[in-house]
């Protein structure tokens, strides 16, 4: 049993080709190189494997800012950057962005709104009549020109969108109707759902994006 | 989606006179509370008559509260509407909680109108960035070439040939061993 227990083995040299990927640790160090000496398919079978004109728009990257590796950026993407950083803040300054429009999540389901917009939330949600209340869960805010990213939640202070409540009503009566053939059995149920109806007030943005404050977040927050 | 609820009429998430852009205006304006001063199946109303009344009034003043009792007649809430609109419904032995249920659901909607809702959201401004064409995103040359293009025409993905598996395994097998070598030399 000892000897089982202890038996480690040195490597296993397996390739899961069903997968086509390489199983063993080790190799990840040495697999740069050799990837290089494989002859390609191109070389085989005078095919591409990939088209050069990319099919797809590039999606965000998935992990947020500070679970990435740093690169240093050169000169030019710097310079790059801070232009069209400096363009959103000087549209930002003078409101000529025009129009705004954001993806908020409400009720576990996400919305893409713009002022004026009418929502219906189905369910029981308090707010009543008349209310104004701000829409704090905002996961991006666009406009014609530009698009903010959140990851995933933009901050609080850069955005403000504020929402009016102007009907809670009942749904149509839904019918619910189960039988089970032969048995018997046979069960009706009617039912209203409550609709909440929300009006879309104005989203704004409050703030300049390279804004980098020492506590976040807890702007209009009572502890 | 049972027969019936096809057959009502249906439509879309809709606010009287732009209501909330800017300010919000309750639709409710009357309500009459019709009961009995005698019967039985009018004591929650007469209860609520009682203790909720002047609370409800007070609370939306620009809703008119009309008290009309009526003999041997069975208590009923009618409300009326800006838009011209009624919402009738019988209270009749309903008690004091469930009339403050009903009288706080005419008070909040728009009209009394039933209809089957098509879509959970309205809006006038449907697209800020443009709306989504196969063209978006695409490379700029793809308007000077001309069709049909080579480049287009090829298959996106080309599953590896048993050959080309054959060969990854081959070198894998070199590579290993190589390093077995290695391994054993030091």
């Amino acid at each position: 049993m000892n000897g089982i227990r202890g038996f480690t083995p040195m490597f296993i040299p397996t390739v899961n080709t069903f997968f086509r990927k390489n199983v063993n640790n080790f190799a990840n160090t040495t697999m740069v190189a050799t990837k290089r000496l494989l002859p390609t398919l191109t070389s085989i079978a005078g095919l591409r494997t990939h088209s050069v004109v990319k099919r797809t728009a590039q999606p965000f990257p998935k992990a947020a800012p500070h679970q990435q590796t740093v690169v240093d950026k050169t000169e030019e993407e710097v310079s790059a950057i801070e232009e069209v950083i400096s363009k959103v803040n000087h549209q930002i300054s003078n409101k000529s962005h025009g129009r705004l429009f954001a993806v908020i999540q409400l009720f576990n389901r996400q919305w893409k709104i713009t002022p004026e917009d009418v929502l219906v939330i189905e369910g029981y949600w308090p707010p009543n009549i008349g209310d104004t209340i701000r829409l704090e869960k905002v996961l991006l805010v666009g406009s014609s020109d530009f698009s903010l990213v959140g990851m995933p939640l933009l901050r609080p202070d850069l955005v403000n969108i504020q929402a009016t409540v102007i009907e809670k009503r009942l749904s149509h009566t839904k019918t619910n109707f189960k039988k089970i053939m032969r048995k018997q059995y046979q069960r009706i149920h009617f039912f209203r759902f409550q609709q909440t109806m929300i009006r879309i007030n104005s989203i704004e943005l409050t703030s300049r994006i390279d804004e980098k404050k020492d506590i976040e977040g807890l702007e209009g927050r009572v502890f | 989606m049972a027969n019936r609820q096809l057959l009502l009429p249906s439509g879309f998430p809709r606010a009287p006179l732009g209501n909330g852009v800017g300010r919000f205006m309750c639709q409710l304006k009357r309500v009459t509370l019709k009961f009995c001063k005698e019967r039985g199946d009018s004591r929650g109303m007469r209860d609520f008559l009682e203790h909720d009344l002047v609370d409800f009034a007070t609370k939306h003043p620009s809703v008119v509260v009309y008290v009309k009792p009526r003999r041997h007649r069975s208590s009923v809430i009618k409300g009326e509407y800006c838009n011209g609109k009624d919402f009738w419904i019988s209270a009749h032995k309903m008690n004091r909680e469930e009339i403050q249920k009903w009288l706080h659901l005419a008070t909040t909607q728009n009209d009394g109108e039933e209809f089957r809702l098509r879509k959970m959201m309205h809006t006038d401004n449907p697209s800020i960035q443009g709306p989504w064409t196969p063209f978006t995103h695409r490379d700029p040359k793809l308007n000077n070439s001309s069709f049909p293009l080579e480049e287009l025409s090829e298959p996106v993905f080309v599953p590896k040939s048993a050959t080309q598996q054959l060969i990854e395994i081959f070198n894998e097998q070199q590579r290993t061993a190589r390093h077995l070598e290695e391994k054993q030399g030091e």
